[in-house]
C-alpha cells in the first residue's frame, strides 16, 4: 500500500525525469521503504518525497540534447528529442485554439432550434397536459434559427432579470447570457437538450464568477421533448390522491430491500422518499425491522427523490434528539427537525452507511447532504446528481422551462451551501456497483471494533 | 542544452562527488552515503539526486560505469557511477573554497567550539 503511494507520487514527477530516471527513482524508493519502516519514519519519507517532487518539478532540466554523427556519407547531425519548452507549449497551443476557433465560425454549419410556435409564458393555446412531440428532429431542422435562439435566450435572460430574488444578480446573469449569445457561443448548438446544458452551465459560470457559493440553486434552464403543459398542474382530486397511495403501498412505498446482512448489519434498499401521508406506518415498519441491527446501510443509488417527509421521519430514528435538517426550499412544508428520540428506537448510536450513485438526487439528496453536515454517516459510492430542485419552475415556451430562485431561500449553516450542480462528495468514492460491497465490508470492521 | 556551471560546486553535487571518492556507487547508496557522511541531516531524494548525477555526468565529473571495482555485487539493472579525475579536481577546488570560508569565519570568531 505504501509502495503504491510511493509510486503514485513518482508519477507526478516531470517526464523527462521518469524516461530518464523512472526506473532508478523507483527502485530508490522501494530500497527506502524496505528498510525505513514504522510510522515515524515511513511518514519522514513521504515529506522527503514530496519537497523532493516540488524541487524537481522546479528545477528539473533534460538531458542536453546528444549529438551523433552519421559516419561515411553525407554529415547528419541528430538532435535527441526532448520536450519543449513550457513557453513554446503554451504559444502553440493558444495559436492552435485560435484557429481551430476560426475555422469553426467560419465553416459551422447553420443548426438551432427552430422558433417555438409562440414564445412566452402560457404561450401556445394548447390543452394543459403533456403532449408527446417529436422536437427533438424538429430542432436540428433549418429554419429561422438565430432569430429563435435569440428570442429564447431573451426569454431566459428576462426570467432571470425580473424573478430573480436580488435583482442586481438576476441583471448580471442576464447580460451574461446576452453577451454569451452575441459572441456567438450558441451558434453550434445543435439540441434543445444541448442549449438548456449550455444555458445552465454559463449560469452557474457567471454565479461563480460573481462569487455565489457553489451548491447554492440560483436558476437552471430545462428542456423537454415532450410539450410542456400550460399553466399550472391541474389540482389533485382526492381520489386521484387515493389512488396513488393506494399504488405506493402497493410498491410498499419504494422499500426494494429490507434485510439483515450477515454480522447483524440492517440493509434498507429504498429507491424514493414515498408520500409520507400514506407511507408513514409502511415506513415505521421498515425501521422497525432494522432497529436490533448493529450497523445499517441505506442504499440510495436508485433513489430519485420524493416527499422530504419521509425523508425526516428516516432521519429521526438516526438520532437521540430533535436534529436541524436544512430545507432549500424557501416554503417547505417539511419541519425542521427530526422528530428524535423516537421510543423503542436502538439506531441512534449505531454506524450508518449510505449508498449513493449518479441517480441520487433530489430529496435523496436533501437526504444524504444533512446527515454528512451533521456528520452522522457514512457516505459510500458515486458523487450524487447535483439537483436541488428548490427554485419556482417557469415554463418559457412548448420545449423549454427554467427553474428560478424567486425567493430567497433560507439560512443555511452550513459551509456548503447545498448540492445544486456539484452534488455531495462520498467520503469513501467508489463505482455504484461497488458500493454495497465496500460499505458491508466497512460495517462489519466498524461493528468489530464496537 | 548549455553546460551546468558548477562554480561554487551545488551541495548535492558536493556530497555526492565525495561519497563516490572511496567507491563506484548506485543511487541507492550515494544516497545513504551522503546521509552517513552528513550525520543524517541530508537525505537526497530520487529528484534532487539524479538531477545532480545528470549535471555531474554532463559536466564530466562522474561516469557511468557497468561494473564496479568491488566483485560483491554486480548488479546489472543497477546504474553504478565513478569519480573521474576532473570530478576529483572540482571536489577538491570546492573543499578549498569552503576550507577558506571556513578560515574566515574562525578569523571573525563565530564559531563555537565544536569547530575545528
Amino acid at each position: 500500500m505504501f509502495e503504491r503511494l510511493c509510486v503514485l507520487l513518482l508519477r507526478l514527477y516531470p517526464l523527462e525525469f521518469r524516461r530518464t530516471y523512472g526506473r532508478e527513482a523507483l527502485r530508490l524508493i522501494y530500497d527506502r521503504a524496505r528498510e525505513e519502516r514504522g510510522v515515524i519514519r515511513r511518514a519522514r519519507l513521504l515529506i522527503d518525497l514530496i519537497i523532493d517532487l516540488v524541487s524537481t518539478s522546479l528545477t528539473w532540466r533534460p538531458p542536453a540534447p546528444s549529438l551523433a554523427r552519421a559516419e561515411d556519407g553525407p554529415r547528419f547531425d541528430f538532435i535527441a528529442p526532448h520536450r519543449p519548452r513550457p513557453e513554446a507549449l503554451a504559444a502553440g497551443t493558444m495559436t492552435s485554439m485560435l484557429m481551430l476557433a476560426g475555422f469553426a465560425l467560419l465553416f459551422q454549419p447553420r443548426v438551432f432550434p427552430p422558433a417555438p410556435a409562440q414564445l412566452g409564458e402560457g404561450s401556445g393555446g394548447e390543452p394543459a397536459g403533456f403532449e408527446s412531440s417529436n422536437s427533438e428532429q424538429q430542432v436540428v431542422a433549418g429554419g429561422p434559427e438565430s432569430d429563435a435562439r435569440h428570442a429564447l435566450i431573451e426569454l431566459v435572460a428576462t426570467n432571470l432579470q425580473e424573478r430573480y430574488f436580488e435583482r442586481s444578480i438576476g441583471r448580471q446573469l442576464a447580460d451574461a447570457l446576452l453577451a454569451f449569445e452575441k459572441n456567438g457561443q450558441y451558434r453550434s448548438v445543435a439540441t434543445g437538450a444541448e442549449l438548456a446544458e449550455r444555458l445552465t452551465g454559463d449560469i452557474y459560470k457567471t454565479t461563480k464568477a460573481i462569487g455565489i457559493p457553489p451548491g447554492a440553486f440560483v436558476a437552471d434552464v430545462v428542456y423537454s421533448a415532450r410539450a410542456l403543459p400550460v399553466g399550472p398542474p391541474p389540482p389533485m382530486t382526492e381520489e386521484m390522491r387515493e389512488h396513488t397511495r393506494a399504488r405506493m403501498i402497493e410498491q410498499n412505498c419504494l422499500f426494494r430491500t429490507i434485510e439483515t446482512l450477515p454480522r447483524n448489519i440492517g440493509y434498507l434498499k429504498l429507491d424514493g422518499f414515498a408520500d409520507a401521508s400514506a407511507c408513514h406506518e409502511t415506513t415505521k415498519r421498515a425501521m422497525a425491522a432494522v432497529n436490533k441491527a448493529s450497523a445499517l446501510i441505506v442504499d440510495l443509488r436508485d433513489n430519485g427523490g420524493g416527499y422530504g417527509e419521509t425523508a425526516l421521519q428516516i432521519a429521526g430514528y438516526l438520532f437521540d434528539r430533535p436534529s436541524y435538517l436544512y430545507d432549500p426550499r424557501p416554503k417547505s412544508p417539511v419541519p425542521s427537525h427530526t422528530a428524535s428520540p423516537i421510543p423503542g428506537n436502538e439506531l441512534a448510536d449505531k454506524p450508518v452507511f449510505l449508498l449513493t450513485s449518479s441517480r441520487t438526487q433530489s430529496a435523496a439528496e436533501y437526504f444524504v447532504y444533512n446527515l454528512k453536515m451533521l456528520k452522522r454517516v457514512t457516505i459510500v459510492g458515486e458523487r450524487t446528481a447535483g439537483h436541488q430542485h428548490s427554485g419556482a419552475f417557469r415554463r418559457i415556451d412548448d420545449h423549454f422551462g427554467m427553474g428560478i430562485q424567486d425567493t430567497a431561500p433560507p439560512d443555511n449553516p452550513y459551509a456548503v451551501k447545498g448540492w445544486e450542480v456539484i452534488g455531495i462528495e462520498p467520503d469513501v468514492t467508489v463505482p455504484g456497483a461497488e458500493a454495497l460491497n465496500v460499505a458491508t465490508t466497512l460495517a462489519e470492521s466498524r461493528t468489530r471494533r464496537r | 542544452m548549455p553546460k551546468q556551471k558548477f562554480s561554487p560546486l551545488p551541495a548535492a553535487a558536493f556530497q555526492i562527488l565525495m561519497a563516490l571518492v572511496d567507491d563506484d556507487l548506485h543511487g541507492y547508496e550515494i544516497m545513504r552515503r551522503v546521509e552517513e557522511q552528513t550525520s543524517g541531516r541530508t537525505r537526497l531524494g530520487p529528484g534532487t539526486l539524479y538531477s545532480s548525477i545528470q549535471a555531474l555526468l554532463e559536466a564530466g565529473f562522474i561516469a557511468e560505469v557497468s561494473t564496479r571495482k568491488t566483485e560483491d555485487a554486480n548488479d546489472e539493472r543497477r546504474r553504478y557511477y565513478r569519480v573521474t579525475a576532473a570530478g576529483r579536481k572540482a571536489g577538491r577546488e570546492e573543499a578549498e573554497r569552503l576550507a577558506d570560508l571556513l578560515r574566515i569565519a574562525r578569523a571573525k570568531k563565530i564559531l563555537r567550539g565544536e569547530y575545528v
